[in-house]
């Protein structure tokens, strides 16, 4: 009886060791690595490194350059949810009307998701190419003068439509699929009651969307903030003059080009801090779901 | 609604995908066009392959297909086989710890290794697995996301299937083999869709653990390739790229309706 219950206890933790091993190696471990990390200082030849506190952290705060990679990445991110979020709704609206047709029309839109964003930053930077890409040559008519290169706006815009670009897939088939959630009978209801298609819209279709559209927002900040390495990579590199440097690729430069590991290391933790409170506000909203 | 109405709302419907997938239509036309058509849109133009095979003898695309390839399938059936044995757990067996070990899993889906890649760098050199094609699947074996999405469909199988299994004298791998697995089939097949397709793309960590052409996956070789190696020849690099993506949208176009489902199903990355 006792070896009984001792092997059903253990069985558990030996189903689940495997997956705690690589959760703690890979997730836990680094994670504390950093956090210690960000308390430390090396110097400039790495042979002394002596605590310091949280001087990493007010380096940070007071380096005008990291305040400036703050300010890009909240208009970067707040651009790329919103237009992504919005586009999407918009693409979404108009398959929900055509029934014969959305099957090609959903794979046009969904293959942008099968396109790596590294390829998704290559292939814009590609159209807007001042010496050969399409868009500055149609720029150019409207009297535009376009070098991404130079100007830190144009380089904004160029990542912003890039990484939009590639979120819309995803958005548009959550969106599709919370519109045929709503039943046909309340649109109908709406519409022998006098309501125009605007103003269904308003009153009906997006309130009734506001479960997916707040899901989709903490989806599409996430990507923003964190999965967009590739596409800054592929096209701007941080420039021109920081301009497009948003906190992540920040993080890459001054950790394996710049070698600066305390600092990095603070920034890392910043970075965690942030996932994790998005984390907390997500699996409120998903709870509360399950709960319906 | 009126019929004008509707009609308007298609045409405007199909400009705005249009216009969407332009840049890929775009890449199409570059990479089966001579260079001189690259901006020049004669639809007349000849088609040609030649750009193709240009692009496939000026860089070892052949090893980095094979290093990718290698790359997801190792990822995906240890994944597999971890994130099941965790699953089961999770959905059938009560144990204390159980609520801590499922919010570990929650935190994990969320954050993704990039973040911490300074450190994982210094685990992975620790464990002297730099540039090995293993070193880049390492950080994913344990996927929260498969985990959620198993434990879900494990905790809809019925109990009596799995007493009677038990009755009949099976063992738990047996079980596991017997009933679990061939029931979760459908959220499998989902959960390899969204897998092949993350890490068949991805990019941060490959490029930074990988420095050689034997380990390199598609995604850093294109991007090497684009970069240094062709200089300004776009019709090169866009049959490159549209080389290494085709599988993906092949797949993409096989499978869409599962796609679809497993997203809908897991509403979760």
């Amino acid at each position: 009886m006792k070896r009984a219950i001792f092997r059903n206890q253990l069985l558990p933790w030996l189903l689940l060791a495997p997956q705690l091993v690589v959760t703690f190696i890979f997730f836990l471990w680094p994670a504390a690595q950093a956090g210690w990390q960000s308390f430390l200082r090396e110097d400039a030849f790495g042979l002394k490194t002596t605590f310091v506190g949280f001087q990493n952290y007010t380096a940070l705060l007071d380096d005008s350059q990291y305040v400036d990679s703050i300010g890009v990445t909240l208009v970067f991110s707040i651009s790329v949810a919103v237009l992504a979020l919005s586009i999407s709704l918009l693409l979404a609206l108009a398959v929900d009307r055509m029934l014969t047709s959305a099957r090609t029309y959903t794979t046009l839109l969904v293959w942008p998701y099968a396109v790596a964003p590294a390829i998704a930053g290559l292939l814009w930077w590609f159209i807007f190419n001042p010496t050969i890409g399409l868009a500055p040559y149609a720029l150019e008519v409207l009297g535009i003068d376009w070098d991404h290169s130079l100007d830190g706006t144009q380089s904004m815009i160029l990542v912003i439509i890039a990484a939009t670009w590639k979120q819309i897939s995803y958005n548009f088939l959550f969106f599709v699929a919370g519109l045929q959630a709503i039943p046909a009978s309340l649109r109908e209801a709406a519409a022998i009651d006098g309501a125009g298609p605007v103003r269904r819209f308003w009153t009906l279709t997006l309130p009734l969307l506001a479960p997916t559209t707040f899901f989709l927002l903490v989806v599409n900040t996430v990507y923003a903030l964190f999965d967009t390495f590739p596409v800054i990579d592929a096209t701007t590199e941080g420039g021109p003059a920081q301009a497009t440097n948003i906190l992540v690729y920040k993080v890459y430069v001054d950790g394996f080009l710049g070698l600066n590991l305390g600092s990095s290391a603070a920034q890392s933790v910043i970075l965690m801090g942030v996932v994790i409170v998005l984390t907390v506000i997500q699996f409120r909203y998903i709870e509360r779901r399950v709960e319906y | 609604m009126t019929r004008t109405d509707t009609f308007l709302a298609r045409v405007a419907g199909w400009m705005l995908a249009l216009l969407w997938v332009l840049p890929l239509l775009y890449a199409i036309w570059a990479a089966f066009h001579a260079p001189e058509f690259e901006a020049k849109f004669d639809l007349t133009a000849p088609l040609t392959l030649h750009n193709f095979s240009r692009a496939w003898e000026q860089a070892p695309f052949a090893r980095y297909f094979l290093n990718t390839i290698l790359l997801v399938t190792m990822i995906l059936s240890v994944q597999l086989v971890l994130c099941t044995l965790a699953a089961f757990a999770f959905a059938r067996l009560e144990f204390p710890g159980k609520n801590a070990a499922f919010a570990l899993v929650l935190v994990q889906l969320m954050v993704t290794p990039d973040i911490l890649l300074v450190e994982n760098y210094k685990t992975i050199r620790a464990l002297g697995l730099v540039d090995t094609i293993v070193a880049i699947g390492l950080p994913y074996f344990a996927s929260g996301f498969a985990i959620f999405l198993l434990r879900q469909t494990f905790m809809t199988i019925p109990r009596e299937l799995d007493e009677a299994a038990r009755v009949e004298g099976c063992t738990l791998l047996g079980l596991l083999w017997r009933v679990y697995v061939p029931l979760g089939k459908p959220a499998m097949l989902a959960f390899g869709l969204v897998s092949v397709s993350h890490h068949w793309n991805n990019f941060l960590w490959p490029l930074i653990i990988t420095n050689s052409v034997e380990t390199r996956p598609l995604t850093v070789g294109l991007s090497l390739f684009s970069t240094t190696d062709s200089g300004t020849d776009w019709a090169l690099i866009m049959a490159a790229t549209l080389m290494t993506s085709a599988p993906l949208l092949l797949g993409f176009l096989l499978f869409q309706r599962q796609f679809v489902q497993s997203f809908m199903r897991a509403g979760i990355k």
